[in-house]
């Protein structure tokens, strides 16, 4: 219980560590970014889209745009008459004027403002592509629009002067200011487009008439006279809060009026890149003469709304508009974002302060990561790690060598793009990268300081299994290896493959961002933004896109690691057939205590435990078999005993009797008979009492080096008297030189005094008995041979107990000589074998003859 | 001789026959049934011997042995039906001066008796000789000056050659000597097949110094090597 609280406790601890880290440095960035645009007046206060750079940039173009238009007008109206072409004179005419002002705006900045205008238009016309919801799934009609639209999109691109091989410089040579919508009917459909947009109003007037207006009560009036009249009087000054007089005064300079208040348009009065309007009237930015009778108004809506363009009865398609609506959601957006980033901050810090207080049960849990890490091989860390590097890489360069531009160049955060959302987005990006940075190194540096010197072996030396002894194990580990080979070049083949063709769409769709995908992060925008769920179909794909690599990365990571675990389990059961083999052969050698113990989940388990029960039940049996010898030993010894005291009585008594004087003779005789008989008593009991005690292996034998042939010698010196008493004569064949065995000389000595016993008690009267010494395949073989007294019947086995080889137990022996032999000499190491060949009985004692000359 | 033996055993025929071999031999005899008895002669009466069974009841062999040890040194004969080694080495141990198995032969036990108490009445005769001139084993006793063996202080009659091997043994007590060698030293001639020649005198010495010729304790064969005098 107090573990488990522990446990939980050193869990939370690092979750709570490592979530607030993670928050913390994933929000690092972002925050940095809403700082600076913070801190530099970027954003002010409010989420208000009227305060972002994008929408002074609309203004900017838009305020050119009309000019243009009015130019046109005028030029259309003046030249026209005289046939020549009004419109590239009209167009070289500005481009001469910028070209001779002797001003500070650089020729990039042109370049730049060009690119501006046609990215401005190209940012318009995407706006206004139709969203798949409007072809209802329709896959197939949505890609023909598209295609058609993409090819609208090339023309309009090329007018502007835009074409993918030479950029914009065709464009700076051609246009720099205002349009040229090429002829009258495009400029009517674009101003009747922008007519519809009711959350920019504008009026334009030439020569005091009033060109174009999209204003209610205006509109109409085209073509009248302007008397000077101020069109803000009519709008409602809370909807419409943003308005823009040009030229009104006709000094060629904008004034601005936002929520009532007179803004400083043009600072210091000299243009620069850090200039917040780029219009006209700075003492370095003025236009000419063609302008000076143009004015224009224009107002904002403060919340704009998304609104029809066109629709088309026969397809069923609805057009939509409303770029300053995306804009004012983006902004919305945008605080939003900023305030999520402080909250995470905020809770970082809390939790990062938590994980300060917790900080001792901490490290249970980083202990238990670096286990983690430590039974990851080798080999696998050191493919993962730069594979990880080189992804991580790969994708976080743009991101992150982005903040690193921006910090390097210190411009605003958002000058790559002029767009703060789509580059907040990048930020965000970049501090998620950050993060996965920071735990790849943390990781890293854990494994480094926790587990050096402690590393697991290498998965190679699991391939190889070298330390392996039987040869099943050695096979198992083999076709591992070949499994192993054959998985890691399909993982290899698969993650090229995967990559060139993530590659190659990776190239593709960064040709087409500033076009498709770029809307498509817009749209998700929104979506999110109004809290209506996206993704939409193409969001949708272009998310999946993205997480592919995390998909396919992962799936291989998984395969990797089942692949390993398998590996390990492989040689894990290979291990383990090595301990049951050699647990078998511990069995076979006859150690039945020793148990193996296979882990729970080895796949050895149950053939483990099926041997420890089968050495269990043999343990228990040798045991049982143990204790009913050992019983039986005790009651021979308690029966041998019982037996004796009476017998120690007979003898004393019988003995007494000898030594009365005045007995009868056959008395005398009858007492003779009674020692005699008493003694061989006496014998049998001595002799079943070691019979028992050799036969249950508890006859204690003290082995030494000594020589058979000198032992045969000995013996026969010691019968000397009763073989030459017998009517037996001896033959032997011994050799002189020593017969080195290894036997206990006692117990052996009564082996052969036994045998000799039996040989003179069987044999025929005045036969011979023939005993020879040889040494035969290294043993040292006796042999006794004599010809049996009585019949020998065939299949007898006489070194059972109580054989003999007359059933008729009157000879005096007890039966038990052969046995003893036999018992004493397997004690002792040696064999003996009795073969009977019609009446020739041969005994034959073998020993090992030992390598050591006695 | 009129030395007094005291006889212990809970089987009264055993104690009845030991007595009256006893008392042929000219012994006085007292009996005992189990340890406590004999405990209680033996504070009574002054006592020479005890031949002493080891299974009794009230108070065990072992156990009055030991009881007996801690007042007097006289010298304890152990008497049982076990057999074994070991039993023998703890009966040793325990301070008997001699084991005698059962079923044992009358005259053996007889024979135990007399050359106990004749050590034990004899220590001061035999300790007064000078070390130099007689080896000391046991009951043995072999003085260079005389060249004569003596076992509990009588002199053996060994022949010329006996006494030669009896010389050769006592002068390396544990040491084991092959048949060839003992033949090549006491005969002083090459032998050839002199295992014979050699264990009938062994047996006939035997006969003459050990208590049971066929139990020997002294001059014991080393089976398969040679021979040796058991080192006491």
């Amino acid at each position: 219980m107090d573990t488990k609280w522990k446990k939980s406790k050193s869990v939370f601890s690092f979750m709570t560590f490592a979530t607030g880290l993670t928050m913390l440095v994933s929000n690092l960035i972002p925050a940095a970014g809403m700082v600076t645009a913070f801190g530099t007046g970027i954003l002010e206060g409010q989420p208000d889209y009227q305060e972002s750079e994008e929408f002074r940039q609309l203004i900017g173009g838009r305020l050119s745009m009309l000019m243009g238009v009015a130019a046109w007008e005028k030029n259309d109206s003046e030249y026209e008459s005289d046939g020549t072409d009004v419109k590239s004179r009209a167009g070289q005419e500005q481009n001469d004027r910028l070209l001779n002002e002797p001003v500070t705006v650089q020729e990039e900045t042109v370049v730049e403002q060009a690119a501006d205008y046609a990215g401005e238009a190209a940012a318009d016309f995407w706006d206004n592509v139709e969203e798949p919801e409007a072809f209802g799934g329709d896959w197939d009609a949505y890609q023909q629009y598209l295609e058609e639209q993409q090819a609208y999109y090339d023309e309009m691109m090329a007018e502007y002067g835009y074409a993918s091989e030479g950029g914009y410089a065709d464009y700076y040579g051609g246009y720099c200011y205002g349009y040229d919508f090429g002829d009258q009917e495009s400029l009517d459909r674009y101003m009747a487009d922008l007519a519809k947009d009711k959350n920019l109003l504008y009026a334009v007037i030439c020569q005091n008439q009033l060109l174009y207006s999209n204003m209610e009560g205006f509109g109409e009036k085209a073509g009248q006279e302007w008397s000077g009249e101020d069109f803000s009087q009519g709008l409602d000054a809370d909807a419409y809060n943003f308005t823009l007089w040009y030229n009104r005064e006709n000094d060629g300079k904008v004034a601005i009026v936002k929520d009532g208040w007179e803004e400083n348009v043009y600072g210091n009065g000299v243009y620069s890149d850090n200039s917040r309007w780029r219009v006209p009237g700075y003492a370095n930015f003025t236009i000419g003469d063609s302008y000076e009778d143009v004015v224009i108004f224009l107002a904002a809506a403060k919340n704009p709304q998304l609104y029809m363009v066109r629709e088309n009865g026969n397809s069923n398609i609805v057009e939509y508009g409303g770029r300053l609506y995306r804009m004012r959601l983006k902004m919305i957006y945008l605080y939003s974002a900023a305030e999520r980033t402080a909250i995470f901050l905020v809770t970082a810090l809390i939790l990062l302060a938590t994980a300060l207080l917790m900080r001792g049960s901490r490290k249970q849990a980083v202990e238990w990561i670096a286990a983690f890490l430590r039974k990851i091989c080798l080999e696998i860390k050191l493919f993962l790690l730069p594979v990880l590097l080189v992804f991580l890489t790969a994708m976080s360069a743009g991101p992150l060598g982005h903040v690193v531009w921006w910090i390097r160049r210190g411009v605003p955060f958002y000058s790559w793009s002029g767009d703060y959302l789509y580059e907040i987005t990048r930020l965000t990006r970049a501090g998620g990268y950050l993060a996965v940075w920071f735990w790849l190194v943390y990781l890293v540096v854990l494994d480094f300081r926790m587990n050096r010197g402690r590393q697991k072996k290498p998965l190679f030396t699991l391939l190889k299994g070298k330390d392996f002894k039987y040869p099943i194990q050695k096979r198992l580990v083999k076709r591992q290896q070949r499994t192993m080979i054959a998985e890691l070049i399909l993982s290899i083949l698969f993650a090229a493959v995967f990559c060139a063709m993530w590659l190659f769409m990776e190239n593709y769709t960064t040709y087409l961002a500033d076009g498709y995908n770029y809307s498509y992060v817009y749209d998700a925008y929104e979506g999110a933004a109004q809290g209506l769920g996206y993704p939409s179909g193409l969001t949708g794909f272009y998310m999946a896109y993205l997480l592919m690599p995390s998909f396919v990365f992962t799936a291989l990571f998984t395969f990797t690691m089942i692949t390993f675990c398998s590996l390990r389990k492989n040689y894990r059961l290979a291990v383990d057939i090595g301990a049951l083999t050699d647990q078998i052969l511990a069995v076979r050698e006859g150690s039945l205590t020793e148990e193996l113990v296979l882990s729970e989940d080895s796949d050895l388990r149950e053939a483990a435990d099926n041997i420890n029960q089968i050495q269990k039940g043999m343990e228990t049996a040798v045991t049982e078999r143990i204790k009913s010898e050992r019983m039986k030993v005790d009651l021979v010894t308690n029966v041998s005993h019982d037996i004796k005291t009476p017998l120690t009585s007979i003898i004393s008594y019988a003995e007494l009797l000898r030594q009365e004087k005045e007995l009868p003779q056959h008395v005398k005789e009858y007492i003779q008979i009674l020692g005699e008989k008493a003694e061989r008593l006496r014998g049998i009991v001595q002799d079943v009492f070691e019979i028992s005690k050799a036969t249950s292996g508890q006859l204690p034998i003290q082995m030494e080096m000594l020589d058979m042939g000198k032992l045969l010698r000995q013996t026969l010196a010691d019968m000397n008297d009763r073989i030459s008493q017998s009517s037996l004569s001896m033959r032997t064949a011994i050799p002189e030189t020593p017969v080195a065995v290894m036997a206990d000389g006692q117990r052996l000595y009564r082996v052969f005094q036994n045998l000799f016993q039996n040989a003179l008690r069987y044999s025929l009267e005045g036969s011979r008995v023939y005993l020879s010494l040889t040494e035969e395949d290294g043993r040292a073989v006796a042999r006794i041979k004599n010809t049996s007294g009585v019949e020998l019947s065939d299949g007898k086995d006489f070194t059972e107990r109580f054989v003999r080889g007359d059933a008729s137990r009157t000879d005096g022996g007890s039966g038990l000589g052969l046995s003893i032999a036999k018992s004493f000499t397997e004690a002792c190491g040696g064999s003996l074998t009795v073969e009977t060949d019609a009446d020739l009985f041969t005994v034959t004692v073998a020993f090992p003859i030992s390598g050591q000359e006695s | 001789m009129d030395a007094c033996v005291l006889v212990v055993d809970d089987d009264r025929e055993i104690v009845r026959a030991i007595a009256l071999l006893l008392e042929k031999e000219g012994y006085r005899v007292l009996k005992a049934y189990d340890g406590m008895e004999a405990l209680r002669i033996l504070a009574e009466t002054e006592v020479q011997l005890i031949i002493m069974d080891v299974m009794m009841p009230k108070l065990d062999g072992l156990s009055a042995m030991m009881k007996i040890r801690e007042q007097k040194n006289l010298p304890i004969i152990v008497l049982s039906a076990k057999t074994e080694d070991t039993d023998k080495i703890l009966g040793l141990s325990m301070g008997a001066d001699d084991y005698v198995a059962k079923p044992f032969h009358p005259q053996e036990l007889a024979a135990r008796v007399k050359s106990q108490l004749r050590r034990y009445t004899m220590l001061g005769g035999i300790h007064a000789q000078n070390a130099e001139e007689e080896i000391v084993n046991g009951r043995l006793c072999y003085r260079l000056k005389e060249r004569t063996l003596y076992a509990d202080g009588e002199p053996v009659r060994l022949t010329a050659t006996e006494t030669k091997i009896m010389e050769l043994l006592m002068k390396n007590r544990g040491r084991i000597f092959p048949a060839e060698e003992i033949y090549e030293r006491v005969w002083e001639d090459v032998s050839f097949s002199p295992e014979n020649t050699v264990m009938v005198h062994i047996r006939h010495i035997r006969e003459k110094i050990e208590l049971n010729p066929k139990e020997p304790e002294y001059v014991k064969v080393v089976w398969g090597i040679g021979y040796k005098m058991e080192k006491k």
